[in-house]
């Protein structure tokens, strides 16, 4: 017993019927997922051959891949921008700002979603106003279409790219910048050279969030694209519950993961992750 | 390359399912395609269009190939997101007959489909439906034919259903293998469902058509434009083949998603 309790410290055994149940309800699912894409239909690896011999799964997920970069660009983009400027302005200010920003990240997707419709639909609040006005003859068709999705995921996921953002700027010490100034340095020489480096882990932060939670984007693109976007959480949805492909759909959601995974690799080989999580934790 | 043969989930031999005991449920009270070894009809519900009457009011489309015409009836239409419904329309479209359509031409169809790729919406539930058509999305929406009295009710006349070559769904009872109330129960429920006095309540309730055809004949007179199966109606319908798309469904769904996505 003493010998046990040498090696393995005590502590253990509070956190062990914790990890137990992490293990059971995390990695038994998450192994059975793999373990289903490599046997349903069949043993072997004929579903991941899938992805080299079909063009429509391989066309899916780079209208996946394309959909999360472009949404990331902009909400990293327009998230620093409203990070920079809750960080800069007076505290009332900022107040508002984050009531404002923590509402929205608040409200249910759904709802923020079909709200697009009712604003920027065939026979929304926009286009109806600018018929009225004259100032277009049709209805400009910003919704049920890619751009549509695009809007969406971008207003959905600002909130998340400005939170890690603004820790990250919180943090910063202002006298480094002055500093700068006090040296010689122009405002926008101290943004790039000494603002925005400084802030670096801040913006790979809420890149990562930002991407990674676009991947499994599903009740946005389902119903502002009309039909016509096809996203990977879609089709593995449609894969379950309609054709009943279930090898595909594991296969597919094994290979978001591993994507996932792989990103957070390659992350690690350029710095070091504890101070991306650390500086959107701290 | 060695080919392997594969198992399919759609398809029925699969275990899970009690045979219908057709001597508690009546062959006679469903429609005779309808009465499948593991599955029976109790009610019919089916895809049909509804159109704009502001937008095509003087002359209306009547027919699927005018729901694919975009240069006759030019404006956005929708089409249900899952292939069905959807496959068979394209066809008729295109021109093949009634009672040619299965096993549907994929290719014919997909290509007729896509023909009007640019002008379509798709949805994946009635609610989606419905709301493209309220919200005036489109000018021509196929949706499921007992939406269309509450489509025309929403829009005050607005959008009119059309249903002619309305095609018939047969919502099916299937028994689980060992399930809770037991073989004998559920049998003697699906025969009570037969019963023409829960059909006619059903549609009253839900807009589910009669597939006992004892009830064809009293389907209320208000009810009849709406019905799949009242006089009015029942001679301009095709029906769908539900063994069809129990072997080829999956594959079906994925190529009509490959060609609209």
């Amino acid at each position: 017993m003493n010998a046990v309790a040498r090696h393995i410290h005590p502590g253990w055994a509070i956190i062990a019927p914790l990890l137990a149940l992490v293990v059971a309800l995390y990695l038994g699912p998450i192994l059975n997922i793999m373990w289903l894409s490599v046997t349903d239909p069949e043993p072997g690896l004929g579903n991941y051959r899938k992805l080299y011999e079909s063009d429509s799964l391989l066309r899916i997920v780079w209208t996946t891949l394309r959909i999360c970069v472009v949404t990331t660009i902009f909400s990293v983009s327009l998230g620093y921008c409203i990070a920079y400027a809750m960080v800069h302005c007076h505290q009332r200010q900022k107040n508002y700002m984050l009531t404002l920003l923590l509402v929205s990240f608040w409200i249910s997707i759904l709802v923020r979603t079909f709200s697009w419709l009712m604003l920027l639909g065939t026979k929304g609040l926009v286009n109806t106003t600018l018929e009225t006005l004259g100032l277009i003859s049709a209805p400009i068709a910003f919704m049920r279409n890619e751009l549509g999705v695009l809007i969406g995921m971008v207003h959905y996921m600002i909130p998340y790219a400005v939170l890690p953002l603004l820790v990250s700027m919180q943090s910063l010490d202002s006298r480094v910048m002055d500093a700068s100034r006090n040296l010689g340095a122009s405002g926008s020489q101290t943004f790039w050279r000494i603002y925005l480096p400084l802030t670096l882990p801040g913006i790979v932060a809420s890149t990562l969030l930002v991407f990674i939670l676009s991947l499994g984007f599903y009740v946005t693109p389902a119903v502002l694209g009309g039909g016509k976007v096809l996203m990977v959480a879609e089709y593995i949805s449609v894969q379950l519950l309609v054709t009943l492909k279930w090898g595909t759909a594991a296969m597919l959601a094994a290979l978001m993961l591993a994507g996932v995974l792989a990103m957070l690799w390659i992350m690690s080989r350029f710095m070091k992750l504890s101070a991306v999580f650390g500086g959107s934790t701290r | 390359m060695r080919r392997r043969p594969v198992r399919r989930r759609g398809a029925w031999p699969s275990g899970h399912l009690e045979a219908i005991d057709y001597d508690i449920v009546s062959k006679d009270r469903t429609l005779p395609q309808y009465a499948l070894e593991h599955g029976v009809s109790i009610i019919l519900y089916g895809y049909a269009f509804v159109y704009d009457t502001e937008a095509y009011g003087d002359n209306p489309p009547n027919s699927w190939a005018d729901f694919f015409d975009t240069a006759k009836f030019p404006g956005k239409r929708s089409l249900y997101k899952w292939a069905n419904g959807a496959l068979e329309g394209a066809l008729l479209a295109d021109g093949v007959a009634k009672d040619a359509l299965y096993p549907l031409d994929m290719d014919r169809a997909l290509a007729k489909i896509k023909s009007i790729k640019d002008d379509s919406l798709y949805w994946g539930s009635g609610a989606e439906a419905h709301s493209m058509v309220v919200n005036g999305e489109v000018s021509l929406g196929m949706v499921w034919q007992n939406r269309g009295r509450n489509i025309e009710n929403d829009t005050d006349g607005r959008y009119k259903l059309v249903m002619n070559e309305a095609l018939a769904m047969p919502g099916a009872y299937i028994v689980p293998k060992g399930n809770p109330a037991g073989r004998e129960a559920v049998m003697k429920f699906i025969a009570t469902a037969q019963e023409v006095s829960a059909q006619l309540t059903l549609l009253d309730c839900l807009g589910m058509t009669p597939s006992n055809p004892e009830a064809f004949a009293q389907i209320p007179e208000d009810q009849q434009p709406y019905a799949i199966t009242s006089a009015m109606n029942i001679d301009g319908i095709v029906y769908n083949d539900p063994t069809w798309w129990g072997e080829n469904g999956g594959d079906a769904v994925n190529a009509f998603l490959e060609a609209i996505s």
